[in-house]
């Protein structure tokens, strides 16, 4: 209920209800008060009421439309600014003629009623008042005189038969009744020319103030039915036996003759009428002056009323419109403008609807084939990322358009996006790349559709072959066209073919010269023990030293064929869990024990980590580094720092000497077979050691560093 | 605009204030079944409402007397109510004022306006049955604005001159009971 109180209470059509009912109640008063004047004058006042009534509603809902207009205008809505200009238009359209009917009515009637008024007439009417009050002066002298006269006749007779002699005076006299008074005025007699009709006349009190004053009175007045009598009224000063206190009062009526008393009265209402108009123009002309006011009013304020409501309904599609397509704007394509009318403006509503539809059976569509190509993006982007090869594509002006995680990792580059970088910022960030990036502006350059190349690339103690392909994209199959540059690392690859064929060179060469070492060491010994001491003796000399450096050259021969041959086919591994610090203690001690000289610094992590090895091939691996390490140094003492620690998933052996270290040249090549810094070396030292590392899946680098050289065995952890 | 103020107030204000007519007593006789009841006002016009009368404005005044009986805890319950109209007019040819009871129909001519308003304020009488339910009597005198000509009505609608109106008088009868 309280609900329902309040939605009637708080509508925003409340007050134009209220000015429908008020104007409704206006004319209802209206059509009462036209059906006689007494009702008009009667309900004339509450007209005016309930128009003023309306004037103030109106006045109230043109303010409050104001005020709306100007919080509008604040906020900037759409559409105000024309709703503005059409309510100022509205009204500056409707003021001017309004304004002079005003002046215009205003003037005329001030002239009109004017006009119903001068002086002469005022003039006529004065003299005929005058005229009449004359005529009627000399009336009352006459009855006056007759009523002294009777008055005169009356003193003479014995009071108590005055009122017999009271007809007799009456046929005598022109009166239409005469009476008699006790001093306090109460009737004494009375008679009357109609006895009939004849009511006994009172005698005002004024009348009898004014004997007792001038003892007597005669003065004309209007009588019972507004016409003119004269009345007189005398003091009967009495001769006979009336003490003072019993003196009496004549009154006589006279009423004035049938032709003068229709002019009298004539001239009366005529006066009347005119002296009535005449003290109504002042009010007349304000009554007319507020009304039009009241009307000036009503009708600019309801123009102006019209005014809101034509903007209103004229700026409402408008105001739709603009908001359907700021919803367009912002990809909201479902908003229906309701079509409100069937004028040009619907049919623009009409016109939008049917675009606004268009546009989202568009906008449906293209976003269907965008999410397809995002999609087919998405897995491109996704089959690019797994790719183990490296992927570039690049536009013509050498700005990176896409790059593949593979390409990170190849180029040994940072995790900083490559696309929209121009292709020299790889080489910038990577200068060893400067020969792969030299390569792939040289192929675009030259617009080379197709084409490969192996790149070598050296990075300290790496050097890698990077494997690079390239093709044209053409401007029919990508917008601009451009390049895509595909990338592998060869290096393993290459490395393995070597180490195949270095294998193969080994097995050859040890199983082709390990033959025919024994027959020449056992022909040697054999020729020895046959010759010997059966020479001359400087002969015998030469015989041993020949026999001797024969059979010490093919146990060198024998070593390193026995090299050759473990580098070429080494034996099976025999992997097993456990640590590397004991193997390192037992090869430390080992070559303290044989080479006092050397100077070990062991520094190995605790606690022991686990690793998967072959112990045999673990022990070959420390005694070629130890043995390179102590080789390395020319001259003074030999110093070996051996230091193990654990990274993330690793096993980092590093061991350092203070040799020489390796040369540029050699650093590049220092684990391929030959390589090798020493005189006499076999250079397969370092390139076993290599072996063994790849065997137990990890890596090695090797280093210069102050005074020396140092060598990191990266090994997983179990 | 201040002014506009200033001058509304002052109107509203001479409206509230302006009091030409006056209440002075009330003159009762309980004569038997019949009380003749007799308020006394003092009537003292303006000089905009003499003139209009000697201009031949007819203006009437209205005498109303109501007999009330109060009750206790709920609204008094009024018993009888009576109104005289009386219209005044000015005669030219005669020089005299004219005082019209509309109700009885009696006329009386005076010479003076105050002569004719003093009639009116001391003279009027009205006669009720006796009532002993009624313990107290309201009473008032206006001049009828609505029985004026229609063009005068708007500009004496805040016009303070034409206010004769008296507030309802309370006068308690002969019961021992207060209004």
């Amino acid at each position: 209920m309280s609900v329902h109180i309040k939605s009637i209470l708080f509508n925003k059509n409340l007050p134009i209800f209220a000015l429908i009912l008020t104007l409704l109640m206006a004319m209802y008063f209206l059509g009462t008060a036209i059906q006689s004047t007494e009702q008009f004058n009667r309900i004339y006042i509450w007209l005016f009421a309930a128009t003023v009534l309306a004037v103030i509603i109106l006045s109230l809902i043109i303010i409050q439309r104001i005020v709306w207009l100007v919080v509008k205008r604040r906020q900037q809505e759409p559409g105000i600014q024309l709703t503005t200009r059409m309510v100022l238009m509205f009204t500056g359209l409707s003021l001017p003629p309004v304004i002079v009917v005003y002046l215009f009515a205003t003037m005329l009637v001030n002239q009109y009623v004017d006009s119903w008024f001068d002086v002469k007439t005022d003039q006529a009417l004065e003299d005929a008042i005058s005229l009449g009050d004359i005529f009627l002066e000399s009336q009352t002298l006459t009855h006056l005189n007759a009523s002294k006269a009777i008055a005169a006749e009356l003193a003479e007779i014995d009071p108590l038969n005055q009122g017999i002699y009271l007809d007799r005076l009456l046929e005598s006299s022109k009166a239409d009744s005469l009476s008699l008074y006790s001093s306090d005025g109460q009737l004494i007699s009375s008679s009357s020319l109609n006895p009939l009709k004849f009511v006994a006349p009172n005698l005002p009190q004024s009348t009898i103030n004014e004997i007792n004053i001038n003892r007597q009175y005669a003065r004309v007045e209007p009588s019972a039915n507004d016409n003119l009598q004269v009345r007189v009224a005398l003091q009967i000063s009495s001769n006979r036996s009336l003490s003072l206190g019993q003196s009496r009062i004549l009154q006589a009526l006279f009423s004035l003759p049938e032709e003068y008393q229709s002019l009298a009265i004539n001239i009366e209402t005529q006066v009347h009428e005119y002296n009535n108009l005449n003290y109504q123009r002042q009010q007349l002309k304000s009554t007319f002056i507020i009304i039009l006011s009241i009307v000036l009013l009503i009708s600019v304020l309801l123009a102006m009323l019209r005014a809101f409501s034509s903007a209103r309904r004229l700026v409402e599609p408008i105001k739709m419109l603009s908001e359907a397509t700021d919803a367009i704007t912002q990809g909201n394509f479902s908003k229906v403008i309701p079509v409100a009318s069937n004028d040009e403006l619907g049919l623009l509503v009409e016109s939008f609807n049917s675009m606004s539809t268009q546009i989202a059976t568009s906008s449906a569509l293209a976003h269907r084939a965008q999410s397809e190509a995002e999609n087919q993006r998405a897995y491109l982007e996704s089959v690019v990322s797994h790719l183990t090869s490296g992927v570039i594509s690049i536009d013509h002006d050498f700005l990176i358009r896409l790059s593949n995680d593979a390409t990170h990792k190849i180029l040994h580059l940072g995790t900083r996006s490559l696309i929209n970088q121009n292709i020299d910022y790889i080489a910038m960030k990577n200068p060893t790349l400067v020969p792969l990036i030299d390569l792939v502006k040289q192929k675009v350059s030259d617009k080379t559709h197709y084409w490969q190349q192996e790149v070598l690339i050296a990075e300290d103690s790496l050097r890698r072959i990077l494997l690079v392909r390239g093709s044209q994209i053409s401007d029919t199959e990508m917008e601009g066209g451009g390049h895509v540059i595909v990338f592998d690392d060869q290096t393993i690859i290459n490395q393995a073919q070597r180490d195949a064929a270095w294998s193969e060179v080994a097995r050859r060469l040890a199983h082709e010269v390990k033959n025919p070492l024994t027959p020449i060491q056992l022909s040697a010994e054999r020729m020895h023990m046959r010759f010997s001491g059966k020479l001359s003796k400087e002969e015998d000399e030469i015989l041993d030293r020949a026999t001797q450096t024969i059979v010490s050259q093919v146990e060198n021969l024998k070593t390193l064929v026995n090299a050759f041959s473990d580098y070429a086919k080494p034996p099976e591994l025999r992997k097993e869990l456990g640590g590397l610090n004991q193997l390192i203690e037992e090869m430390v001690d080992l070559y303290s024990l044989s080479h006092p000289g050397i100077v070990f610094r062991v520094q190995l992590a605790d606690p022991e980590p686990q690793l998967l090895l072959d112990k045999g091939r673990m022990r070959q691996l420390l005694t070629n580094l130890i043995k390179n390490a102590q080789e390395s140094v020319d001259q003074g003492d030999i110093e070996i720092n051996i230091v193990t620690e654990v990274t993330k998933d690793q096993l980092v052996l590093s061991i350092k000497d203070n040799g020489h270290g390796f040369s540029d040249q050699v650093i590049k090549h220092v684990f391929e077979p030959y390589e090798t810094t020493k005189q006499g070396g076999s250079g397969l030292g370092l390139a076993i050691v290599k072996k063994i590392v790849e065997e137990h899946g990890g890596q090695i680098t090797a280093a210069n560093h102050e005074s020396g050289a140092i060598i990191h065995v990266y090994l997983p952890l179990a | 605009m201040n002014r506009i103020w200033l001058t509304l107030g002052v109107l509203v204000l001479g409206m509230v204030t302006s009091q030409a007519s006056e209440f002075e007593r009330l003159e009762r006789d309980f004569s038997g079944t019949t009380w003749l009841l007799n308020p006394q006002y003092k009537v003292s016009p303006s000089g905009k409402v003499r003139e209009a009368i000697d201009n031949g404005i007819v203006v009437n005044f209205v005498m109303q007397v109501k007999l009330y009986a109060s009750k206790n805890w709920w609204f008094d319950s009024m018993l009888e109510h009576q109104a005289q109209t009386f219209a005044v007019r000015y005669f030219s040819l005669s020089s005299q004022y004219q005082l019209n009871n509309l109700r009885t129909k009696e006329k009386q001519s005076f010479i003076t306006l105050d002569q004719l308003l003093d009639h009116l304020g001391q003279q009027t009488v009205f006669e009720f049955n006796a009532n002993q339910d009624a313990d107290y009597l309201s009473t008032r005198l206006f001049l009828d604005k609505q029985a004026l000509p229609s063009t005068m009505q708007l500009p004496i609608v805040f016009d303070a001159d034409w206010n004769l109106n008296t507030d309802w008088q309370q006068v308690p009868l002969n019961t021992g009971k207060q209004p």
